[in-house]
């Protein structure tokens, strides 16, 4: 227990070097990697989302890929295809970049919907089918996905049963004024990406995640859990309450949320911190179409009594 | 109310249901009003309204404010030319209603949706100002409904989209309130007599008998179909032909119009009844009248009273007068004697009832001439006078005809088509002329028995006048001359069966619908006795009957304020607690975890000393917050915190429930002596 907690501090203290003030948003990162989720980063452009990307991938020794979604890219685009070999007269499979550890799916409601499920699927079932053929994607298989604020021109917005696949969505925001500062007088943050060295392997992070799992929800925790769901299905302010999927996301959240604060049991406390950023996209307001504000989310925490 | 304005948000929206309900509840809360203002008034707060709604439905935009302040002093002088006046109950709530209507137009933040619906609550209440009848009390209820509806769609926090829920929820406010109002309204103290007085012009409307007789006067209220007011016969009720209701009685006639003489003297009771020398024959009948405001003080009885209701006083000519205008529903019990000698030996100023105008009428007189010839004496001269109206060919009609200059002579000798007012007069006259003294008695004769109940109903279209004749060793009789006219000479089938209802019965079987309807109007008039009798008139007089009666077997002893007080305060709190009871429910299912029991009792140990832990607070963010407050006893609150933590969310091998087969884990042991040393 003491290891993993060494190295997952040891993980965060190397990312916050460069991503500045923003250890909260790394944390969340790092628990919804920890829960085998996937990561949507919905924020304006140039507060740091690749850069975020790019170090989880070096600090934790993954294979990296970033495939930026454009209007007319096409499901070949990012799975791969074959090609004729003159020198054998056969197709060879070319992959895409899909195979790799740790994509960043760029902007992904640039893309039209039909580009975008092709990497959805392959989120979901962990491979990939082209042309007759299934090739298993490498382990562990890590998505971000950054998306720009839905209002903004030329987007196709993910709908809901996709972005169900995501297990958490975070923002990163503006830094503070002294985190601003410090990335102003210092150095390059490209540059100091080269120099970053990796704290894991893929085989240290599976253990990673296994001890995730192993983390002990007690009865009193799931029937918290439980309350929230009731809640959110019977009050009236939801146009849908959230699923079971979604009911087990917070689970995995909140354990891997104590993983990384070295307990061996998850807390209400847990499940609170992650609640706004696993049920935030996932919940409908009943009156209009618009997803549900901060504040409202907080609002259907403090209605919940902690049993 | 304060929770509600101090909402999170401050702006209402537009176009969402709270703002529908409002106008909703509003509109049907100001349509009595509407059909009662004048048209000046309506017709601009109608178009306020209208304009709100084309708002609220984001086709208009709101008035400017140099506009509004224009609109109000319209609306104010509008008023004050309705009125002429800006008070008084008319003008003060047609003002109420314009204005209302005018805050619509700035009705943007919270704060004056709370003006609104108080005031629209407000106008609820002035509709009774109006009308009190059951049936404005069940639609009055609808609109409290909405208005409460309303209210409970502007304090929510989020909107929602199904309205059932805000209905659902103002109608369980409503009924909560139920037994509580009752409560309020059974043992709320009575007082004698009003705190305040209603504005004077009330009671303007109401109908019934008035000061003097002429043609025309009576006969207005043989259409009218309102209640004069209800009867309720203890014991066997008198047969029709003594059911006459004595009211005013005239005596002076100036030729067109009889009225009182202008000296005329309200005699103190026993004054009177030395006056007068009567002897009453057979059992006397028991009875309680419940009457109808009718902006007089005439009370009415059976002839001849024997007991006098409270705050009267009796006339001369024995009839009864209020002291106050009768302005409220007022119910008394009355006894009578239908069998009576009345003034039999001497009469005490016979003058006064020979008094007629000089030179008037001339055939007339010529007419009570020639009775004096033909009669024995002046039993016999009222005979012949009676039989001359049943044999010449006079009519009774709704309709009669004007007469313009001496209604005496045209109606004997030109005319023959009257009412019974005509006939009165004609016959007091007849009567006077030969010598003979006599008076118009006015009141109701008759009244309806309710088949579905046990109370007879009398209206204002049983109003009637008829003639009393003194005759020597006789005293005073009284004289129908109406009731001699032969049923062929009666226009209208309801006269005569008013008139004449032996006769009335051989006409055609009422068809099925008519009976119908007849039967309900029965029962509506029994919904609207009740109502009158338990609601609208229960006053400090029944207040403490009832409670007497429902108390007497607990050895309460005489009911007087103080203990309605006490019990009042007793009854809201038991229901409040009821109602609390229901609500919260936390106690149906009583904890087993003595984990989370030794918790609790250290959460209320801190909540003693002002550290509240909020319900969806977490233990972590509780104790840290804890250990800030009272950084003297952060170790504590630390080590409690541990202790629970590791027992409610760390996997343990011991259960921690009350009664457990097995022994509770150690920890348990020291949380629980941690939170018993535990000083906050």
């Amino acid at each position: 227990m003491t290891d993993t907690k060494t190295t997952l501090d040891n993980l965060i203290r190397h990312a916050s070097k460069i991503i500045l003030g923003k250890e909260h948003e790394i944390r969340l990162s790092l628990a919804c990697l920890l829960a085998r989720g996937h990561l949507l980063i919905e924020d304006l452009p140039g507060v740091g989302k690749t850069t975020l990307a790019h170090v989880l991938a070096q600090t934790l020794g993954l294979q990296y890929q970033r495939i930026q979604f454009t209007s007319d890219l096409l499901p070949a685009d990012i799975l791969g295809v074959s090609i004729f070999d003159k020198s054998d007269s056969g197709f060879h499979f070319h992959p895409g970049p899909i195979f790799a550890q740790l994509i960043l799916a760029d902007e992904v409601n640039r893309a039209t919907p039909k580009a975008q499920s092709a990497l959805l699927e392959a989120m979901e079932e962990g491979q990939v089918t082209t042309e007759g053929e299934t090739r298993p994607l490498p382990t562990p298989f890590f998505v971000i996905a950054t998306q720009n604020p839905t209002y903004q021109i030329g987007t196709f917005p993910l709908p809901e049963s996709q972005l169900d696949r995501f297990l958490m969505r975070i923002s990163l925001g503006y830094p503070g004024v002294e985190a601003e500062r410090a990335l102003l007088t210092g150095q390059d943050r490209r540059s100091m990406l080269k120099t970053l060295s990796a704290c894991t392997d893929p085989a240290q992070l599976a253990e990673l995640q296994s001890a995730a799992d192993q983390i002990h929800a007690s009865d009193a925790l799931l029937d918290y859990i439980q309350a929230l769901l009731t809640f959110s299905r019977e009050a009236p302010q939801f146009a849908a309450g959230l699923s079971p999927r979604a009911g087990l996301a917070l689970l995995h959240a909140a354990k891997a949320w104590a993983l990384l604060d070295g307990r061996n049991h998850a807390l209400p406390e847990d499940v609170q911190t992650v609640l706004p950023h696993v049920v935030g996209h996932r919940l409908r307001s009943a009156t209009d179409d618009l997803e549900q504000s901060p504040e409202t989310l907080t609002a259907l925490m403090q209605s919940v009594a902690i049993p | 109310m304060s929770a509600f304005i101090s909402s999170l948000k401050q702006h209402v929206h537009q176009a969402k249901s709270e703002n529908l309900w409002l106008l909703a509840g509003l509109s049907l809360g100001l349509f009595p009003h509407f059909a009662r203002l004048p048209l000046l008034i309506t017709l601009p707060s109608a178009t306020l309204l209208i304009w709100r709604l084309l708002y609220d439905l984001r086709y208009f935009s709101l008035p400017p404010q140099w506009l509004r302040w224009l609109l109000t002093l319209i609306a104010i002088s509008a008023t004050y030319t309705s009125f002429h006046t800006l008070i008084g109950r008319q003008a003060g709530v047609g003002l109420l209603v314009i204005m209302l209507c005018l805050k619509l137009m700035e009705m943007d933040k919270f704060r004056d949706v709370g003006v609104v619906i108080g005031l629209g609550f407000f106008v609820i209440i002035t509709v009774f100002l109006f009308d009190q009848s059951v049936f404005t009390g069940i639609y009055m209820l609808v609109v409290v409904s909405l208005l409460t509806t309303s209210m409970s769609a502007f304090s929510r926090e989020f909107s929602t989209a199904s309205q059932w829920l805000n209905l659902r929820q103002a109608n369980t406010i409503m009924l909560q309130a139920v037994p509580l109002a009752l409560l309020l309204f059974v043992l709320f103290p009575r007082l004698p007599a009003p705190l305040w007085s209603l504005p004077s012009d009330t009671f303007g409307a109401a109908t019934g008998l008035s000061d003097s007789m002429s043609p025309g006067k009576i006969s207005h209220l043989s259409n009218n179909n309102a209640v004069a007011f209800r009867v309720q016969f203890d014991s066997e009720p008198p047969p029709l032909n003594k059911r006459y209701w004595r009211g005013p009685v005239f005596t002076q006639f100036d030729g067109k119009t009889w009225s009182k003489p202008s000296t005329y003297q309200m005699n103190p009771v026993d004054e009177a009844a030395a006056s007068f020398s009567y002897r009453t024959l057979g059992e006397p009948v028991h009875y309680s009248i419940t009457l109808e405001p009718h902006n007089q003080k005439w009370i009415f009885a059976l002839d001849l009273l024997a007991t006098l209701p409270a705050n009267s006083t009796l006339s001369p000519e024995y009839e009864i007068i209020s002291k106050h205008t009768i302005e409220q529903l007022i119910r008394y019990p009355m006894s009578s004697y239908p069998d009576y000698l009345l003034d039999v030996d001497t009469l005490p100023n016979p003058a006064i009832y020979l008094q007629l105008p000089p030179d008037s009428s001339p055939r007339a007189r010529a007419l009570a001439k020639q009775f004096r010839k033909e009669a024995k004496n002046d039993a016999d001269l009222v005979q012949i006078a009676l039989l001359y109206i049943h044999e010449e060919p006079f009519y009774y009609t709704r309709q009669p005809p004007a007469l313009p200059d001496d209604p005496v002579d045209e109606f004997l000798f030109d005319v023959r088509r009257g009412f019974c007012e005509h006939y009165a007069s004609s016959f007091v006259f007849l009567m006077r002329a030969a010598g003979i003294p006599a008076r118009i008695v006015t009141g109701y004769q008759g009244g309806e028995l309710n088949p579905q109940s046990d109370y007879y109903i009398v209206r204002q279209s049983d109003a009637h006048a008829w003639a009393e004749v003194w005759l020597p060793q006789k005293g005073w009789q009284r004289i129908d001359p109406t009731s001699m006219i032969p049923a062929a000479r009666i226009e209208n089938q309801q006269d005569l069966a008013r008139i004449l209802p032996d006769i009335a019965q051989l006409g055609t079987p009422p068809n099925w619908a008519k009976a119908a309807w007849r039967q309900l109007q029965f029962g509506l008039d029994r919904v609207n006795h009740a109502w009158n009798q338990w609601v609208i008139n229960y006053n400090d007089d029944r207040q403490r009957n009832l409670l007497n009666r429902l108390l007497s077997s607990f050895g309460f002893g005489e009911i007087d304020w103080q203990k309605m007080i006490t019990l009042l305060a007793a009854g809201m709190g038991a229901v409040l607690l009821l109602i609390a009871i229901f609500t919260l429910r936390s106690w149906r299912r009583p904890q087993r975890d003595l984990v989370v029991i030794a918790y609790t009792l250290f959460c209320q140990q801190l909540a003693r000393r002002g550290i509240q832990r909020g319900p969806a607070e977490g233990p972590v963010d509780f104790s840290q917050r804890a250990q800030q407050l009272r950084p003297d006893i952060s170790p504590a609150i630390a080590r409690i915190t541990a202790l629970y933590l590791h027992l409610r969310y760390a996997p343990q091998a011991r259960s921690t429930q009350r009664n457990g087969k097995q022994a509770p884990p150690k920890q348990l042991r020291h949380l629980q002596a941690a939170v018993r040393q535990f000083k906050a």
